[in-house]
This record gives structure tokens, sequence and C-alpha cells, in this order.
């Protein structure tokens, strides 16, 4: 597999899951770029013969890579907190009218609840739900036991339901 | 197993928690297997609006620099300011501030060289208070053992008159004197 490939299969999921580990879509752009960049050089430094699971790879160096941006005491000081969504700007499916408008109030609700999630609770949901990983795979991935992963997704699912329960 | 399971419990059992029991009551009773599945399509949609691009935030990259948890580090600052400007103004004389009326650089050279004198003359007059006969000759003899040159004065006439140390030995009386310290020139000699 070529490197050009491997940036088109991966890129936008690695941008996908640093946006969402950052909510902020520019930090995201930077934390993949610098991400790509890692691959890149472990693609030099690979024997051409040897065979790599990059999704795991990648997966891992994403979320450490996510997390050292989280760390970054400057980050800290300049994430925005008060950032609003808009609500109008919510994609629509075809829906009615009244189903829109509650939709999008609810995804709003949704994305603000998710942001207020503990930075583990949102890689372990994220990696289970969105990218679809088994529980196992995410302990891995993150270096913790299957019982904290499941720990961590049973509080985010909880406090992510309670949104929907107030629908 | 008597009544349903409760949300928490359909939640546990989602990430593969639960007993045995719970999972027999889950088959056998409708109303929560249908929460049940209710849950799985919650976190389903849970899942698809996070898969699809958040909608633009207004952007409100706002600095708040007194919020409460940048407290701790403020007041750290602070005090580690207040230390140095402490530590600064005791140990540099020069960044002392300035007496009323004075000139700042000789009034605080003055009070520096004041307890020293103060002392050594303290020590002189303990060490005459010690020794037997304690007349005034003694007492300006112990002064100059403590090898601090000065001029003395009687007390009486002071202001009046001046008077060597040899003037004081012939005339044996000095009810009270004092020693005013004087530079040392290169041409006196110590005894």
């Amino acid at each position: 597999m070529s490197y050009e490939a491997l940036y088109a299969a991966h890129h936008g999921e690695v941008l996908r899951l640093c946006r969402l580990l950052l909510a902020n879509h520019h930090d995201a752009e930077e934390i993949a770029q610098e991400v790509f960049l890692k691959v890149y050089q472990q693609f030099q430094n690979m024997n051409q013969t040897e065979l790599m699971m990059w999704r795991p790879w990648l997966i891992r160096v994403s979320v450490n890579a996510c997390r050292d941006r989280r760390r970054s005491g400057w980050w800290k000081l300049w994430r925005g907190t008060n950032e609003e969504y808009q609500e109008a700007n919510y994609p629509n499916s075809g829906r009615t009218p009244e189903e829109m408008v509650l939709s999008r109030e609810t995804q709003g609700r949704i994305w603000r609840a998710f942001e207020k999630l503990s930075a583990r609770q949102r890689e372990v949901f994220v990696l289970r739900h969105v990218d679809e990983w088994s529980t196992e795979e995410v302990a891995e991935m993150l270096g913790i036991s299957t019982g904290s992963v499941k720990r961590y997704l049973f509080r985010a699912a909880r406090h992510l339901r309670r949104i929907l329960g107030d629908r | 197993m008597t009544g349903c399971l409760r949300d928490r419990t359909l939640l546990l059992f989602y990430y593969g928690g639960g007993t045995g029991a719970q999972r027999t009551h889950l088959t056998e009773c409708e109303a929560c297997a249908a929460r049940y599945r209710q849950l799985g399509r919650d976190l389903e949609a849970i899942s698809q609006v996070l898969r699809e691009k958040p909608p633009p935030k207004t952007v409100s990259h706002r600095f708040r620099p007194f919020s409460a948890r940048w407290l701790p580090t403020t007041a750290a600052l602070a005090l580690a300011l207040v230390l140095v400007w402490v530590s600064v103004r005791i140990w540099n004389p020069s960044a002392r501030p300035p007496l009323k009326g004075t000139n700042n650089g000789e009034t605080w050279s003055l009070v520096d060289e004041f307890p020293s004198n103060l002392f050594l003359l303290n020590e002189a007059i303990a060490g005459e208070l010690w020794t037997e006969g304690a007349d005034s000759y003694n007492l300006a003899a112990a002064v100059l053992e403590a090898e601090r040159p000065c001029e003395w004065y009687d007390l009486p006439a002071m202001g009046t008159a001046e008077s060597s140390i040899e003037d004081l030995e012939i005339s044996g009386t000095m009810p009270f004197a004092t020693c005013v310290e004087v530079e040392v020139n290169p041409g006196h000699k110590k005894r």
C-alpha cells in the first residue's frame, strides 16, 4: 500500500476522530497533519515487505496527539468554552419542518452534551460507537482494561441518553 | 424475577454487564425488550449525529483571565512578585525609600554604620566595668583597644575646646568623655 493510498483511505477518519476529541476543526486539521507526517516517517523507515495494521496504529497515534494537544496549557487557555452551535446550519434529510426543528434542537443538545463528557469518556464513546471498534479493541488501543472501557461507556451513554430522554 | 429492569441496568446489560436473572427477564418481558431495543436505537442515533460534520459554531475564543481555575496560578504569581519586591527592598540599600528631608545615600550609609560603632563602644565600656579603677583613662584605653581611631572630647567642654589623649592623661580628670571616630590617615601611627 502506498502512502497516498493510505492517506486517501484514512485521512477522513483521522480528521473526524480529532475533531470529535478536540471539538475544534482547526486544531483537528493540525493534528491530522501531524499524524500523517508521523505516518510518512514511519512509512519511510518500514521494510516494504513488512505488514502493518495501519488503522489501529493511526487511531492510537491520533488519540495520543489529541491528548497532548488538550494538555497543552495554551490550548486550555484559548480553547473557547462558550462556543454555541448554529442550529440553522444542521443538515436536514428531507424531513418535515417540524421534524427538522426538533431534530436541530436535539442534535444541538447532543453535541453540547458530548462536549461536556470527560476526555476519556469521549475517546471511548467515539471509538466504540462512532468508529465501531469492539470493547476489547478500544481497551487495547487506549491501554486500559475492558472493565474501564465499559465503565466509561456506561457513564458517557447515560449522560448522552438523558438528552434524548428530554425530547 | 419481579419488576422491570431499570434504564441503568439495561445500559449495563448493553455493555456486557448484568446477571443471568436479568438476561432471563429481558428475554421474557416484552416491555423491557422494547426498551432495550430503544436504547440501542438511541445510541445509534447519537453516533450518527456525531458522525456527521458538526455545525459551525459562533466562535467566541474568549480570554477569561479571572476564571476560577486560574486563581491559584495568579495567587502564586502575585505572592512570588511580592516576595521578590520585599527581598530587593531589604537587601539592596539603594532601593530603600529616601528619609524625609535627607540625602538618601548619606542617611542610609549612616544607618548602616551606626550599629557596628555602637557595639564596639559597648564592648569597650563593658570591658572597662569589669576592670579595676574605672576611670576615664581606662575607658579611653579600652576604646582604643578596639582599634577605632578617634578624637576625644570632654563633654563639659564640648563645643568649646578639643583635647588630645595626652592632655587628658596629664589632667587626669575626665568625668565623661566621648570618642568621635575619625578617618585613619596614612601617617597615623596606631598603638
